[in-house]
């Protein structure tokens, strides 16, 4: 799928730092990626590689201190976001990007209805009045699937299950429609069937609402069924960007195909599955050149001393390797 | 992958990298404890406080006394030296400060010859010197009476009788002793300075000898006109006092009790004399072996009402907001003894017990009731918590409903209650009641703790592998629960050493310990908060700094065993 | 279940509480080596054991343990001062308690006679203390003062703790968030009878707020002569609240705002408040209305228990500003022993506590709506 059009969102070498006591936490290093209307980009890597903090640093949300954001650029509808004011920034949080979270449990505030959590956001990005806020309420209720919309709106959350939650969730993160969603990990948390559920939820009202959405996500399975465009991401850097038949037919980054083979597929026979040696390393001292080169088992000497190019294999199709396209 | 063979595998870089990822894996969890720990400055400043002064507390015989003591507690045989400051004045023999202090020696020496006259059966002499001081002698009015006083001989027979009864001393104001069989009067001259004489105030210093101590009088005061006859009831104003003394063990050395008679709304002419009778009857108590003497002596004071014992001085409280200049009364004066000086590093109290001392020996009572009651109150705590949450059902009924019950009632209240289950307080008995009855904070904690630990897997487990119920409770449960139950105990002996001192404070420890609280009682006696601030002041600073320790090392034990709470 | 039947059903599991309260103190204060009239002998050495024995009767301290509990619990005839017919005056004096009190307001004469009968604890009667009044009458005369000390350094350690903590949890590990941690600490770690003496030596004795004294003895001066108007008396009443309501309340607020801190940094880690701030709510919404109203839900944990212990007071701010408070004077009694007091006031007291409790759980349900009774 290719995008003529402007990007919605891009992203040009942002670094967010958190200084601990321990040391400076390089989470996220020097990434950059662009995001088109209608467009589902899917963010991939494992826990602690710095999805959820470059989500985060576009909403500007980092929790600070310790964090920070130190560099780069977040280029939305052709404005600087790190640039604006707070105010401003209030005002896109929620109306113009929103976003979902991993938990759907703790992601509600337990002890205001859902109609309160859900009618804030409403009454604060809109003109609207009480009754009219209520029932766009109600819509978005019945939009996402909640039966009994007009009773249960005035629940607490904790009355609802977890699937039921997360479809508030997302309810509330439609309630202005947005242009952009970060989902972060949606599905995560729920029971398998439901997770089906959630994500064909997303996936329509994306379709339907012609949204933007970054999927953030270490299931590669979700991503094959979301996304456009996948962005891997390995200890702070997008190693691999491209679209999603690409990333898995041929993958060229060693991190991605090491991930590849490490889960079951079921168009290919494997006898056993590949397992990544080694453990993801700590950001505050980064193995030096690529970050990747401790558990690659194609590292050379370069690898270790030299901090690899982005190479574009092919018209949008990036790896961040020295050996790109040679392996 | 067909061009593996041009790549080389980085082994080695791979082997430095997960070496180290082992290294900190084998370090174990008390090594990841410590680290996060140390990280703690304040926590580590509080360790090293705790350290400091429980070091203070297990020396304290060789630290506060010339090293002559019983270690461990400052009982019976303690009690005297327990007065003396840590610095002799021996050690200091060559110095200008000897000169200093040979002077102060003598000074001190003469007044005891008279003081000890009061104390027929007194300490030791030995001691005497190191620890009496004076300093308020300046107010003494007449100064021919004072310099008798200050160069009176030393021979007995300047103040004993032929037949070895006392001679009660008339030549200076009113210093004076009184046989309890019989009473007495005495006589003080005085002369105000100032335009009223408002009231008269008498320290009563009494030495009781027995094991078991009562002491009671009557008092009265009369105000004669300098000529008139004493005896007679022609007296401008009269004030009376009806007050007792129960001292709880036996040897208990002194005790100072303050009188004030108001006389107050008398019309006093500025310069004319006038006398005040201090009559005396003295209980006939029927307890052998006891004696009694009354001490007071006379001088002119600044009247200051803040403080005293007497339930008269709430009729003070007025006195307060005026300037004290009008209120010129008299003070009768046994022994206000309060001297800074170098070998007093603290300074003293009234009685002239040396604070550094007290402070250093309040070190050892605080932190025996402190370990002793936490550790009772951790052991019980764990135990009740353990079968509570680990049996649940009937056993954990009893036992909340047990806590529930010590939990309404208001704890220091039920401690003062308890504490009078014991004739004589000690130490270990201030810590057994304050250990047995605190646990259920800490059972509260272990049973909460329990309540989720044995619905895990590893639990089941053990059960069904036929590990037995008491084993599966201490050894593979209660590790997992200790981490609250190490912060609740480290926070809750800061709490003991408060209680410890607010019950020593209130005069419901033990007395022949020297505790912080009893300390700052001392400074609470009369007019030494007044006179003597540092006396309530120093023991006051040590109980905070000891809580403050225990308070910094608890917060960063709960940083340190609970990571959540950091970010 | 309804809330009706909830506080129907803890009201019920109380009760067997109180017997055990009761009985641990009763059994405390039977067991102890020196009764009232021992104390009694020091202050009078002159009595002869023969008139110990009759105060020892008169008070009942001479009767089976097990009688003087009931005594106690039930009631007695005054006249005697045991059971007398006690069931035949026990059913009389329940009987007639209506009309009795319809006679004794003078509407309507029903002829009632008199009874003899002193009810004991379970009708609301504390006894009486062994110096001869009734506790009920000590407590109501001195339950006002401790109340008001007590809920003025609340008040006071709520309203300034409060604010503090949200403001060091908002901006934790900065330099005021430090400073106002550390000055917490230091409240926490003062033994607060010290912390009283110094306040009365330095802003009563020393004067060193612009050279006012400030009253530290009682609730009010002595020196009044009963002439003064209505706002005079107020202000002494006031003046002398002053220093004790900071000592105490000083300890307090240090509480109140390490608590207030450690909920909310607590609660700033939470999901929902990443949630509040993705929507583009204001800070000042996300703390006040997301942040807060979980954060106090200790607090109100910590408030309604101190409500429980109000009448307790404080036994060492009191007798160190000699408060004529409950604190001060259940110090004295425990001097004199007289257990009688002490009994009733623990009870009472723990009364107090069993329904603060109840009402704290109730407000948590209505704060907290996870929580179902």
């Amino acid at each position: 799928m290719t995008f003529a059009e402007e990007p919605l969102l891009e992203l040009e070498h942002l670094k967010t730092q958190f200084f601990t006591e321990d040391g400076v936490v390089k989470a996220v290093d020097d990434v950059s990626f662009k995001l088109h209307r209608g467009e589902v980009l899917g963010l991939v890597g494992e826990s602690g590689c710095g999805k959820t903090i470059t989500s985060l640093s576009i909403l500007k949300l980092v929790p600070t201190p310790p964090g920070k954001i130190v560099g780069g650029k977040v280029m939305f509808n052709g404005e600087d976001l790190l640039e604006l004011s707070e105010e401003r920034m209030r005002q896109i949080r929620g109306n113009e990007i929103s976003m979902i979270f991993q938990d759907p449990m703790t992601s509600l505030n337990p002890v205001f209805t859902v109609k309160n959590q859900i009618l804030e956001n409403i009454k604060l990005h809109q003109d609207v009045s009480e009754d009219e806020a209520l029932e766009k309420g109600i819509e978005l209720m019945q939009m996402v699937g909640i039966p009994e919309a007009r009773r249960r709106i005035n629940d607490y959350p904790h009355l609802f299950s977890g699937g039921m939650r997360q479809r508030v969730m997302i309810a509330m993160a439609l309630s202005c429609n947005p242009q952009m969603l970060i989902a972060d990990e949606p599905t995560t948390a729920l029971d398998v069937t439901i997770q089906a559920q959630v994500l064909d939820l997303i996936k329509d009202l994306q379709e339907d609402l012609n949204m933007a959405v970054l999927y953030i996500t270490h299931n590669l399975g979700v991503i094959a069924e979301i996304a456009d465009n996948v962005a891997v991401m390995y200890a702070g850097n997008i190693v691999e960007y491209t679209d999603v038949n690409t990333i898995y037919d041929k993958p060229d980054h060693p991190y991605t195909r090491a991930l590849l083979s490490s889960i079951p597929r079921m168009d290919k026979k494997i006898s056993r599955l590949g397992v990544i040696r080694g453990t993801v390393p700590n950001l505050i001292t980064p193995p030096s050149g690529c970050r990747f080169h401790p558990r690659c088992p194609y590292a050379t000497e370069k690898c270790s001393t030299q901090v690899p190019p982005y190479v574009e294999i092919e018209p949008s199709h990036f790896s961040f390797c020295h050996y790109a396209a040679t392996l | 992958m067909s061009k593996e063979g041009k790549i080389v595998i980085d082994d080695e870089r791979l082997e430095a990298f997960e070496k180290e990822k082992e290294k900190r894996r084998r370090a174990g969890r008390i090594m990841i404890f410590w680290r996060r720990f140390r990280r703690h400055r304040m926590g580590v400043f509080g360790l090293f406080i705790i350290i400091f002064v429980t070091f203070v507390g297990v020396f304290a015989p060789f630290l506060a006394g010339p090293g002559r003591l019983v270690p461990f507690g400052p009982r019976e045989s303690n009690v005297q030296a327990r007065f003396t400051p840590p610095f002799s004045y021996e050690s200091a023999k060559d110095t200008a400060a000897s000169q200093e202090a040979s002077t102060l020696e003598k000074t001190v020496a003469a007044f005891y010859a008279n003081y000890k006259l009061n104390f027929i059966n007194g300490m030791s002499t030995t001691a005497l010197p190191h620890y009496l001081q004076l300093s308020k002698i300046d107010s003494i009015v007449d100064e021919t009476t004072e310099e008798e006083l200050w160069s009176s001989s030393l021979d007995p027979a300047d103040y004993l009788n032929a037949n070895g009864s006392l001679r009660l001393p008339t030549s200076f104001n009113g210093s004076a002793l009184i046989d309890y069989r019989t009473g007495g009067k005495i006589a003080f001259q005085i002369n105000p300075s100032k335009n009223k004489l408002t009231f008269v105030s008498i320290f009563l210093a009494v030495r009781v000898d027995s094991p078991e101590s009562v002491w009671g009088g009557k008092f009265k005061v009369y105000l004669y006109e300098a000529e008139s006859d004493l005896n007679s009831a022609n007296y401008l104003a009269s004030s009376s006092v009806q007050s007792y003394l129960v001292s709880t063990g036996p040897s208990i050395s002194l005790r100072l009790i303050d009188f004030r008679f108001s006389v107050a709304g008398l019309q006093i002419t500025t310069g004319s004399t006038y006398t005040v009778v201090l009559d005396t009857e003295i209980m006939d108590i029927e307890f052998p072996g006891i004696n009694q003497y009354v001490v007071t002596r006379s001088g002119p004071a600044e009247m200051d009402p803040l403080r005293t014992t007497n339930q008269n001085w709430n009729a003070l409280d007025g006195w307060n907001d005026q300037d004290t200049a009008t209120y010129e009364g008299w003070m009768a004066y046994v022994a206000v003894f309060y001297v800074t000086n170098k070998f007093h590093v603290f300074g003293t109290d009234a009685l002239g017990r040396d604070i550094l001392a007290a402070t250093i020996w309040g070190a050892t009572s605080s932190l025996t009731v402190a370990f002793l009651a936490q550790g009772i109150t951790t052991l019980i705590g764990i135990i009740v918590g353990t079968i509570a949450g680990y049996y649940g059902g009937f056993w954990d009924n009893v036992l909340m409903r047990l806590t529930d019950i010590i939990l309404a009632i208001p704890f220091f209240f039920l401690l003062l209650i308890a504490i009078t289950l014991w004739e004589q307080i000690s130490l270990y008995f201030m810590a057994i009641i304050i250990g047995v009855l605190g646990w259920a904070g800490i059972a509260r904690v272990v049973r909460a703790q329990f309540l989720s630990l044995r619905e895990l897997e590893y639990t089941e487990a053990a059960r069904a592998l036929g590990v037995s119920n008491v084993t599966i409770m201490f050894k593979h449960l209660l590790p997992n629960a200790l981490a609250p139950v190490i912060v609740q105990t480290t926070l809750g002996t800061a709490t003991v050493i408060l209680i410890e001192a607010g019950l020593s404070f209130l005069g419901f420890g033990d007395p022949l310990a020297v505790s912080w609280g009893t300390a700052i009682q001392w400074g609470m006696t009369g007019n030494t908060l007044r006179f003597a601030p540092w006396v309530a002041t120093i023991p006051g600073l040590a109980i905070f700094v000891v809580v403050l320790g225990f308070n910094l090392m608890g917060d960063a034990l709960r940083d340190a065993l609970d990571p959540r709470l950091k970010n | 279940m309804s809330l009706r039947n909830y506080v129907i059903r803890r009201l019920l599991f109380s009760i067997p509480l109180f017997l055990g309260i009761s009985i641990i103190l009763f059994a405390l204060m039977i067991n102890a080596p020196a009764d009232y009239v021992d104390v009694l002998r020091l202050t009078n050495p002159t009595m002869s054991p023969e008139e110990a024995a009759n105060i020892r009767h008169n008070l009942g301290l001479d009767r089976e343990p097990m009688e003087q509990y009931i005594l106690w619990l039930l009631g007695r005839n005054s006249e005697v001062g045991d059971w007398g017919n006690f069931f035949e005056e026990f059913a009389n004096f329940v009987i007639f308690i209506p009309f009795r009190f319809i006679q004794d307001t003078g509407v309507l004469d029903f002829g009632v006679p008199d009874s003899n009968f002193e009810p004991g604890f379970i009708f609301g009667n504390m006894g009486r203390s062994f110096t001869g009044s009734s506790i009920n009458s000590i407590i109501g005369a001195l339950a006002w003062e401790t109340i008001k000390l007590q809920l003025a350094s609340l008040l006071m350690s709520l309203m300034i703790g409060i604010p503090l903590g949200i403001f060091s949890a908002r901006k934790p590990y900065s330099r005021l968030d430090n400073l106002g941690t550390t000055l917490a600490l230091f409240g926490v770690s003062m033994p607060v009878f010290w912390t009283g003496i110094m306040f009365i030596l330095l802003f009563s004795d020393y004067k060193i707020f612009f050279g006012i004294r400030f009253p530290a003895l009682g609730s009010t001066s002595y020196t009044l002569t009963g002439n003064e108007g209505a706002i005079e008396l107020l202000v002494d009443e006031l003046a002398h609240m002053i220093l004790p309501t900071i000592v105490l309340g000083l300890a307090g607020t240090a509480l109140v705002l390490r608590l207030t801190r450690s909920s909310m940094l607590e609660v700033l880690r939470q999901d929902y408040i990443l949630t509040a701030r993705s929507k583009g709510l204001p800070e000042r919404l996300v703390i006040y209305k997301h942040a807060l109203r979980n954060a106090l839900l200790p607090v109100v944990t910590v408030v309604g228990l101190s409500i429980g212990f109000l009448l307790a007071g404080a036994a060492l701010t009191e007798t160190v500003f000699s408060w004529p408070g409950l604190g001060r004077e259940a110090v004295a009694r425990i001097n004199l022993r007289d257990y009688n007091f002490m009994m009733g006031v623990n009870m009472l007291i723990a009364i107090m506590v069993i329904v603060s409790n109840l009402v704290t759980d109730i407000t948590y349900a209505f704060l907290d709506p996870r929580i179902r009774y």
